[in-house]
C-alpha cells in the first residue's frame, strides 16, 4: 500500500497512482473473472483509455480488479463481455461523479441559482409536458420505432429478441432504435434551448 | 474539452451508443477501435450515453403512469425529485427488465427497469460518494452499500461503517436502512456501523431518527445508540461530536471500548487480520488512536498504548498479553 492522503476527501476516488500489480496473495485468491482480467490486461486498458480513462487507465483498472473481487461469485456466461461491461460502467460512474462535481463548484460559486430555480409544482408541471411532448414525437416516428424503442430501451428487452418478436431483421431494428433517439435528443436539444 | 462533433459523428456516436447498450452487445473491440481513430467520437458516444439518459429518465421516472410504480417498490417517500440527476446502467437495467419480463410482471410501465447502484469497499480500502445534492457518503472499508439512482437519499447498508455528511432537505429526507432499520436525517453528520443485526450510530450534528420495530428514537448531537442484535434492545450512550467519524481523519477515539470492538475496527481500517486472545479481549481501552500509517506502524503504537503484545504471523496479528505478564 502506498502512500494515500485520505484526508483529501474528494481526491478519495483518485488516490491510486501505483501501477495495478495485485500482490501474489491477491493472485492465489483469484476468481476465474479476475484471472481473465490479468489476460485480458492490455486489452482492457486499451478500452479504457480509448473510453476516456486517459492516464487514469490504471487506476480504472485496478478500480475494475476491486469491483470484480467484491463481487459474489457466480458463473459468468462470457466472462471477457462481462469485463467489458463492467469497465463501461465504470466509466460512467466516473463520468456521472465529474459532472455532479462540476455543478457543485458551479453551485458553490454561485449560491444564488437555486432561487432562480422554478417551484417543485412548477417542475413537475414542465416535466409533465415534457414528457407528453416527447410521447407525441416518438408516436409520430410509426408504431414500429415507437415499439422498437419502448421495448429496447425502456423495457430493456435486447435487440435480437425484439427483432425476433416483430418478424424484422436486426439491422432495421437497430435503424428504428437510432431513428428514435435521433428525434428524442433533437427534441431535448429544442427543450434546453427554450 | 468538449469539441463539437460533427452531425455524422453525432450520429455515429448514437448507433455506438445504442449497440453497447444492447445486452448481447459483445464487439467491444470494435468500439475501442472506433473511439481511438478521431477524439471527437468519445465525444459523440457520450453525449449519445446522455440523451439516452434523459429520454428514459423522461419516460420512466416522471410520467403519471409509473407513480404507482415508484410507490410499489420504494420506501415510502415521494415521487422522485425532478432533475436530482441520477445517471442509469441502461445494461444492467436490461437485464433488470428482462429477468420481470421472464417472471411474467410485464407491461409498459409495470417496469422500472432502473438497477440498483451498488458500492463495495474492501477492507482498508475507502470509498467517497458525492451525490449531486452536495452530501457525502464516505464507505469506511469492509463497508457495502446499494441505492437506487434515481433515489439517491434512501440508502441501504449492508455491513461496514460509513459517515454521512448529509444535505438537508425537508421534502426529501436522507434515509439509510439496514435491515428492518431506518434512520432519518434531521440536517446532519452522522456516524454509522453496522454488522449483521449489530449497530452503532453516533451523531455529529443535526439529528438522526431511528426507527425499527415500530419504534422511534430521535438522536441529536452527541448521542450514540448501540444495538447488539436486530432483536437486541437498543442502548443509548453520549458520543464525543468532535469525535464522530474520526476514522475518516484516521483517528479513532474511544470511550471504555471493548479491546475486541478496537480490533474490529482496526481491521477493518487497515485490512489486515487481527485476533485478540481471549484472555485479553474483554479488556477496556479509553483513547484516541491514530490509524495513519502502515499496519506494522499502527498496532506497534496500539501495542505501547494498551500495555499488550501483538505479534505477527504471517498475515495474521495476534494481540495477547504482555510478555512476561502474570495475567
Amino acid at each position: 500500500m502506498t502512500g494515500r492522503d485520505l484526508r483529501s476527501g474528494r481526491g478519495l476516488a483518485r488516490r491510486r497512482r501505483d501501477a495495478f500489480l495485485p500482490s501474489m496473495d491477491q493472485v492465489e485468491n483469484t476468481s476465474g473473472l479476475q484471472r481473465v482480467l490479468l489476460d485480458q490486461r492490455v486489452r482492457l486498458l486499451r478500452f479504457l483509455r480509448a473510453r476516456g480513462a486517459g492516464e487514469d487507465a490504471e487506476d480504472m483498472l485496478h478500480d475494475l480488479w476491486q469491483r470484480v473481487a467484491s463481487m459474489p461469485r457466480s458463473p459468468v456466461a462470457d466472462p471477457l463481455a462481462y469485463l467489458f461491461r463492467t469497465a463501461e460502467n465504470l466509466m460512467r460512474d466516473r463520468r456521472r461523479s465529474d459532472v455532479s462535481r462540476e455543478r457543485r463548484q458551479f453551485d458553490w460559486h454561485d449560491t444564488s441559482v437555486s432561487e432562480h430555480e422554478p417551484p417543485v409544482a412548477e417542475r413537475a408541471l414542465i416535466a409533465r409536458q415534457r414528457l407528453d411532448e416527447a410521447t407525441r414525437t416518438l408516436a409520430g416516428l410509426g408504431e414500429r420505432v415507437e415499439q422498437v424503442f419502448r421495448r429496447c430501451r425502456l423495457e430493456g428487452v435486447g435487440q435480437v429478441a425484439i427483432a425476433r418478436e416483430l418478424g424484422v431483421s436486426l439491422s432495421s431494428v437497430e435503424k428504428d432504435l437510432q431513428k428514435a433517439s435521433r428525434a428524442l435528443a433533437q427534441l431535448r436539444a429544442r427543450f434546453d434551448a427554450e | 474539452m468538449t469539441r463539437q462533433p460533427t452531425e455524422m459523428i453525432r450520429e455515429e456516436g448514437r448507433r455506438w451508443a445504442l449497440r453497447a447498450a444492447d445486452p448481447d452487445f459483445s464487439d467491444w473491440d470494435a468500439l475501442t477501435d472506433w473511439l481511438e481513430a478521431d477524439p471527437a467520437h468519445l465525444d459523440a458516444y457520450d453525449a449519445a450515453l446522455d440523451d439516452d439518459d434523459w429520454a428514459r429518465r423522461l419516460f420512466l421516472e416522471e410520467g403519471p403512469e409509473v407513480a404507482p410504480v415508484v410507490a410499489a417498490n420504494d420506501m415510502g417517500a415521494e415521487a422522485p425529485v425532478v432533475g436530482l440527476g441520477g445517471r442509469h446502467y441502461p445494461w444492467m437495467g436490461a437485464l433488470a427488465a428482462s429477468l420481470l419480463l421472464a417472471a411474467g410482471l410485464g407491461g409498459y410501465f409495470a417496469l422500472r427497469p432502473e438497477p440498483m447502484t451498488e458500492f463495495a469497499t474492501a477492507p482498508g480500502q475507502r470509498h467517497e460518494i458525492t451525490l449531486a445534492d452536495g452530501s457525502q457518503i464516505l464507505l469506511n472499508g469492509g463497508t457495502r452499500i446499494r441505492f437506487s439512482p434515481s433515489r439517491p437519499r434512501e440508502i441501504e447498508m449492508k455491513g461496514g461503517e460509513i459517515l454521512f455528511r448529509v444535505h438537508h432537505d425537508a421534502d426529501h429526507p436522507f434515509v439509510v436502512t439496514s435491515g428492518n432499520t431506518r434512520l432519518v436525517d434531521v440536517g446532519t453528520v452522522f456516524d454509522v456501523q453496522q454488522q449483521a443485526g449489530v449497530l452503532d450510530v453516533a451523531v455529529a450534528e443535526g439529528a438522526v431518527l431511528y426507527n425499527a420495530r415500530g419504534g422511534e428514537i430521535r438522536l441529536g448531537a452527541g448521542d450514540r445508540l448501540t444495538r447488539a442484535g436486530d432483536e437486541a434492545v437498543p442502548v443509548l450512550a453520549k458520543a464525543d461530536p468532535a469525535a464522530v467519524g474520526g476514522w475518516q481523519a484516521n483517528v479513532l477515539t474511544y470511550d471504555d471500548a471493548p479491546l475486541s470492538q478496537v480490533v474490529a475496527d482496526l481491521s477493518r481500517d487497515l485490512g489486515v487480520v487481527i485476533v485478540v486472545d481471549p484472555q485479553v479481549g474483554a479488556r477496556h481501552f479509553s483513547g484516541t488512536l491514530s490509524i495513519k500509517g502502515t499496519p506494522d506502524a499502527v498496532l506497534s503504537r496500539l501495542q505501547a498504548i494498551v500495555g499488550l503484545t501483538i505479534v505477527r504471523n504471517g498475515s495474521v496479528w495476534r494481540v495477547q498479553p504482555a510478555r512476561g505478564s502474570s495475567s
